[in-house]
C-alpha cells in the first residue's frame, strides 16, 4: 500500500529526513517512535503533501501511485488522512460545513454515493457519540477553543467519516486522559480492517497496548533506524533512546 | 450653454453656464453657498488629506456632462434583490423615475419629492443643509442636485415595509456626473428600515456618482439602514452618509462595497441627544483594479452615548481599500463608550490596504477602544482544509466567507441575507 524508498526531506532548507525506509502493508499497523525533533512530524507532512516541505531524494508510492506529484487535497481524497499533533483551528467554519465539505468532495472523487443532508447529519451525531464529544460541537468553529483532548477526538471523528486506506496519527495519545484513550484506541481498533493500514506515531507503549502495532519503528535524526516486533516498544520504554544510539 | 463640467477649471464653474432642468427656486440659495464652496476648495488630489488614498487624476482627464436625460419612457429592469412587501423607489443617473404621488402607503410613512415638498418640509431640507468643510464632492452635489427625496416617518409609528431605493446608473453616451440626495425624517419613537442598493449597469462611460443620504432621527427612534455598493468597474462614487441621533436614539447600519473603479464613502454619525447607540458593520470586497474607500467619523458631542463599529475587507488581486474610522468624543460627552474595529485580509501580495484608526478624546471619564489589524489568509488553516479533501481554491473560499460571516449575520432582514450569502459565496468562488 505505502513504500517509501530513501527518503529526503527538506524544511526551510533544512534537511531532516535523511534516507527514510518504508513499506506498510494492507491490514498493518506501525508504530514510530524516536525522539523529539527526530522528525516524525516532518513525516506525516511530507506524506501528506504540506507546502514547504520539500522532497530532495527517493520515492513514495501510495496504491502504486507516485503520490509526491500530488496536491494535498488529492492525497486525502485518494484515502491517505494525517490527524494532527497539534489540530489547527479555524474560527468561523462550522465543524458541521468543514465535515460536509470534506465528506462530500471526498466520497465524489472516489466515485461513493453521496450522503443525502438527514443521512449525514445522523452519521456524523452517531460518530460524535462514538468518540464521546457533544453533538454541539458540530456547531462550533472548527477546534476552536477545544481543549487539547477534544481537538484528537475530533480528529479520530473525521478519520472514521472519511474512511481512508491509510491513516497517519500524529502523538494522537499525548494530552488524553485515560478515558479518552480508550476511546481514540477504540475508535482506531474500530476502523481496523485488512484493507486498511495505519501509521502511529506515539511516545508511549501504553498506547500499543491498546492498539495493538505489527511493528515499531524508531526514528531517530531522519532515518529508521531500528525496526521490530511490538516487544520493541516495551525495550524502548526500558532502556530509553540511548540504548538506540549506542547499538 | 453647456452642460458638462470641467474640472480642470472648477473655479469658474457657473450655474448660468449650466443647462439644468428643474432648478428648485427653493434650494437656490443653498445651491450657491455650496458651489461658492467646492469653487473655492482645492479639487480632491492626493495632496488633500481628505483624499490621500483616492486616485482623483480621473478627474481632470476628461469633461463630465451633467445628466439632463429625465428617462421619462425608460423601462427598468427587475432588481437583482426582491424584496417583497418593499416600498421600492427608483433613480436613473441620479433623477427619481418612481411616480411617488399615486403610491398609496401604510399611514405613518410620507415620501415626497424635491419638486413637490411642501414650505416646511423645504424647511426642514434647508436646516439640514450643510456645507463640508472637507468634502468639496459633496458641496457640489449640494449645488447640482435638483433630484431628492424627503422619507418621513410619524410618531412612534413602526414601519413594517422597508423602503428600498436603487440607484441604478445606466450609459449615457459620454461620461457624466450624477447628482441626487436621500432625506429621512424620523419622529420621536418610530422605526423603520432603508435598504440603498447602487446598481450600476454602465460598460461604456464613466460615471462620478455623487450622491447623500441623511437621517434625522429623533428622541427613541430606531432606524436600520443597508447601504449596498454592488458596482461596475466603471462606476466612480463620492457619497456622504450622515446620521443625526437624538436621545435614546438607535441607528443599525450595514455597509457592503462590491466592485467599483472608486468608491469614496464618506459615514459621519452624530450623537447630539442622551443615550443613543450606533452600530455600524461593513464589508468591502475590491477585486482586480477596484478602490474602496469609506472614511467614517463618529462623533460623540454628548454624554452616555454609544457606538460600536465594525469593518472588515477582503482585497484581493491589485485591489485597493481605505478604511479610516475616527471617533471624536467631544469635552461633554462623559461615560462615551465607543468601540471600533477594522480586520483585512490580503489576497495577494499586490493588494493594498491603508487603514487608519483616529481617535479625539476631550473627555475623561469615558471607554474606548480600536483596532486594526492587517494580514493574509492563514496557510497552516488551509493546508488543514486541503488535509480533508478540500482543494485549495475552496479551502480559500471557506476562510475568506467565514472571515466576514460574523458580520453577514447582522444583516437581519431574511431575504437580504439570504442574497448577500449566494452573492459573497459566488463572489468568493472566482477569487484566486
Ligand atoms: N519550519 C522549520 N524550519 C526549521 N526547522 C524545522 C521547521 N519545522 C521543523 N523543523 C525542525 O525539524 C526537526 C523535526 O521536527 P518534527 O516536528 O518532525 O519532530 P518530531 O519528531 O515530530 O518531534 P516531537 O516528538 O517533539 O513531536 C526539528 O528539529 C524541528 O526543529
Ligand atoms: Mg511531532
Amino acid at each position: 500500500m505505502l513504500s517509501i524508498k530513501n527518503l529526503h526531506a527538506n524544511v526551510e532548507d533544512k534537511n531532516i529526513l535523511k534516507g527514510l525506509n518504508l513499506e506498510v502493508k494492507p491490514g498493518e499497523v506501525h508504530a514510530i517512535m524516536g525522539p523529539n525533533g527526530s522528525g516524525k512530524s516532518t513525516f506525516g507532512y511530507v506524506l501528506s503533501g504540506r507546502e514547504g516541505y520539500e522532497v530532495t531524494e527517493g520515492e513514495v508510492k501510495f496504491d502504486g501511485q507516485n503520490i509526491l506529484e500530488m496536491e494535498a487535497d488529492e492525497r486525502a481524497r485518494e484515502g491517505l488522512f494525517l490527524a494532527f499533533q497539534y489540530p489547527v483551528e479555524i474560527p468561523g467554519v462550522s465543524n458541521m460545513e468543514f465535515l460536509k465539505a470534506s465528506i462530500d468532495t471526498t466520497r465524489e472523487y472516489q466515485g461513493k454515493e453521496p450522503y443525502d443532508a438527514v443521512t449525514f447529519m445522523k452519521l456524523a451525531r452517531e460518530k460524535c457519540q462514538q468518540v464521546n464529544l457533544d453533538q454541539n460541537f458540530l456547531k462550533r468553529g472548527v477546534n476552536e477553543g477545544f481543549s487539547g483532548g477534544e481537538k484528537k477526538r475530533n480528529e479520530i471523528m473525521q478519520m472514521i467519516m472519511l474512511e481512508p486506506k491509510l491513516c497517519i496519527l500524529d502523538e494522537t495519545d499525548s494530552g488524553l486522559d485515560i478515558d479518552a484513550l480508550q476511546v481514540v484506541a477504540d475508535g482506531v481498533n474500530a476502523c481496523r480492517d485488512d484493507n486498511r493500514a495505519f501509521i502511529v506515531v506515539t511516545h508511549y507503549q501504553r498506547l500499543l497496548d491498546y492498539i495493538v502495532p505489527d511493528y515499531v519503528h524508531v526514528l531517530s535524526d531522519g532515518k529508521i533506524v531500528k525496526s521490530g516486533g511490538k516487544e520493541l516498544a516495551l525495550e524502548l520504554e526500558e532502556k530509553g533512546y540511548s540504548w538506540i544510539d549506542k547499538l | 450653454m453647456s452642460n458638462s463640467i470641467d474640472f480642470n477649471n472648477h473655479a469658474s464653474l457657473d450655474f448660468d453656464e449650466l443647462s439644468q432642468v428643474n432648478r428648485l427656486e427653493w434650494l437656490s440659495s443653498i445651491q450657491n453657498d455650496a458651489l461658492g464652496a467646492f469653487k473655492s476648495m482645492p479639487l480632491p488630489t492626493r495632496k488633500v488629506e481628505h483624499w490621500k488614498y483616492n486616485d482623483m487624476s480621473f478627474l481632470k482627464a476628461q469633461t463630465f456632462k451633467l445628466n439632463t436625460n429625465t428617462y421619462e419612457d425608460l423601462a427598468v429592469s427587475s432588481s437583482q434583490i426582491a424584496l417583497p412587501n418593499s416600498i421600492e423607489i427608483t433613480f436613473i443617473n441620479g433623477v427619481l423615475i418612481s411616480d411617488l404621488t399615486t403610491r398609496s402607503l401604510q399611514p405613518g410613512i410620507a415620501i415626497t419629492s424635491f419638486d413637490s415638498v411642501s414650505t416646511e418640509q423645504q424647511q426642514f431640507i434647508i436646516e439640514q443643509t450643510e456645507i463640508d468643510s472637507k468634502n468639496a464632492l459633496d458641496n457640489l452635489n449640494l449645488a447640482l442636485c435638483n433630484n431628492g427625496i424627503l422619507i418621513e416617518i410619524t410618531k412612534n409609528i413602526r414601519i413594517e415595509s422597508p423602503v428600498f431605493i436603487r440607484h441604478i446608473t445606466l450609459d449615457n453616451g459620454a461620461a457624466e456626473v450624477t447628482t441626487n440626495r436621500v432625506l429621512v425624517k424620523q419622529q420621536p419613537g418610530s422605526e423603520f428600515t432603508l435598504v440603498e442598493l447602487f446598481d450600476s449597469q454602465i460598460e461604456e462611460d464613466s460615471t462620478l456618482t455623487l450622491q447623500q443620504s441623511l437621517f434625522s432621527i429623533d428622541a427613541n427612534a430606531t432606524c436600520n439602514h443597508y447601504r449596498l455598493n454592488l458596482e461596475s468597474e466603471r462606476a466612480i462614487q463620492s457619497s456622504k452618509v450622515e446620521s443625526r441621533l437624538a436621545q435614546s436614539a438607535t441607528l443599525n447600519c450595514f455597509f457592503l462595497g462590491l466592485g467599483s473603479r472608486l468608491n469614496r464613502t464618506d459615514i459621519n454619525v452624530k450623537h447630539q441627544g442622551n443615550g443613543s447607540h450606533a452600530e455600524l458593520t461593513g464589508i468591502y470586497l475590491p477585486a482586480n483594479e477596484q478602490a474602496i474607500d469609506y472614511h467614517s467619523n463618529i462623533e460623540h458631542q454628548v454624554a452616555h452615548c454609544t457606538s460600536n463599529e465594525i469593518f472588515r475587507g477582503i482585497i484581493a488581486d491589485e485591489a485597493s481599500a481605505t478604511f479610516n474610522g475616527k471617533i471624536h468624543i467631544f469635552e461633554d460627552a462623559q461615560k462615551s463608550d465607543a468601540f471600533l474595529n477594522n480586520k483585512n485580509l490580503l489576497l495577494t501580495n499586490r493588494a493594498e490596504i491603508n487603514t487608519k484608526p483616529e481617535l479625539e478624546i476631550y473627555a475623561d471619564d469615558v471607554k474606548c477602544a480600536h483596532g486594526a489589524t492587517v494580514a493574509q489568509l492563514d496557510e497552516k488553516s488551509v493546508y488543514y482544509l486541503q488535509t480533508r479533501g478540500i482543494d485549495r481554491q475552496k479551502a480559500k473560499k471557506m476562510l475568506s466567507i467565514a472571515f466576514i460571516q460574523e458580520l453577514l449575520n447582522k444583516v437581519k432582514l431574511e431575504e437580504l441575507n439570504d442574497f448577500l450569502t449566494s452573492l459573497l459565496d459566488e463572489y468568493m468562488s472566482h477569487l484566486d
